[in-house]
């Protein structure tokens, strides 16, 4: 079986893993806030700001992926080395930075994508995105769901009057 | 009639959705897709919806060209609303409008919710509410052919 074929089939397994729960990466760094490679040590040690930069970029991967597949379609002028090219600029670097979140999983699969980017053809580009983008939409519905949107009403919204009230307040 | 049930079986509601006049070849595929499952998940910018960050089309792909989906504005969407965000191949978001949006970015409209059912997902809508706010709980979504 061709290489991609191989790597489909393991990414179609983790479709299927994380359609019903979350993988251990997403566990590991949302859950119970483990992020094994050192992001956000140097800072204090916390890992809101590993959780704020890593979690935009899974979603930023599933939206280059979903653009990359549309610039790809027949019809579309780019050619194979030119959506290669676009392919690493777009969503393997942002995979990179995952990994050293502590998203794993993901950035495995990226390194292989992109070790065989030259060996695809348009069809089977087009397939393998097509399944990598299914793995990691549910990745980024996990980290959705593990987002601590609670401390969202610790900063709540201001306006101009509540600025206007503070003047008003300060020239008492 | 072209219809489907979405049901919350964690918090034992659900609500019948029907095909519109557009995106009929849209909502056909999304059906012929049932049954599927997903995590429900919130919006947590644009306003009072729920939202699907990952539907999957795991028997018929999405192949429908993006210029051939009519959109609209989900500000201006009705109450009830179910509308996709990138269909392509494998998956798109879902997104199920179940009171005021402020979001003014254009998605595809593929069903509605019918008129007796819209406080049931009212109330749906308020329990992902406080699960993705406060309790944490994990919810998923169902998506169901009306005669399953």
């Amino acid at each position: 079986m061709e290489a991609w074929r191989v790597l489909k089939e393991e990414i179609e397994a983790q479709i299927a893993l994380t359609s019903n729960q979350p993988d251990q990466d997403i566990l590991d760094v949302f859950k119970y806030s483990i992020s094994k490679l050192g992001a956000g040590i140097p800072h204090d040690d916390q890992i809101f700001s590993t959780w704020f930069y890593g979690a935009p970029d899974v979603t930023y991967a599933a939206d280059w992926i979903y653009f990359l597949i549309e610039l790809a379609r027949s019809g579309e002028s780019y050619s194979m080395p030119a959506l290669h090219k676009m392919a690493k600029y777009w969503f393997v670097h942002p995979s990179h930075f995952g990994e050293y979140c502590g998203l794993f999983q993901q950035y495995s699969f990226t390194k292989r994508i992109d070790r065989m980017l030259d060996t695809l053809d348009r069809d089977s580009f087009i397939e393998l995105l097509t399944v990598f983008r299914s793995y990691i939409m549910n990745i980024n519905a996990w980290i959705y769901q593990y987002w601590p949107w609670g401390v969202s009403y610790a900063v709540p919204r201001k306006d101009r009057a509540y600025y206007e009230k503070g003047l008003e307040l300060l020239s008492q | 009639m072209r219809s489907f049930i979405m049901r919350w079986p964690e918090l034992g509601l659900g609500v019948r959705c029907k095909g519109l006049d557009i995106n009929q070849a849209a909502f056909d595929i999304f059906v012929e897709n049932m049954p599927t499952k997903a995590l429900q998940g919130h919006e947590m910018v644009g306003g009072w919806l729920l939202r699907d960050h990952s539907i999957l089309f795991n028997r018929k792909p999405f192949d429908i060209p993006k210029v051939e989906l009519s959109t609209e504005n989900m500000d201006q969407a009705p109450v009830g609303r179910i509308s996709f965000l990138r269909p392509q191949g494998r998956g798109a978001e879902l997104l199920a409008k179940y009171d005021e949006s402020v979001d003014t970015r254009e998605y595809i409209p593929v069903a509605q919710v019918v008129p007796e059912d819209l406080e049931i997902l009212k109330k749906a809508g308020r329990e992902q509410w406080k699960a993705t706010t406060r309790t944490r709980e994990i919810i998923f979504v169902e998506f169901v052919k009306e005669d399953a």
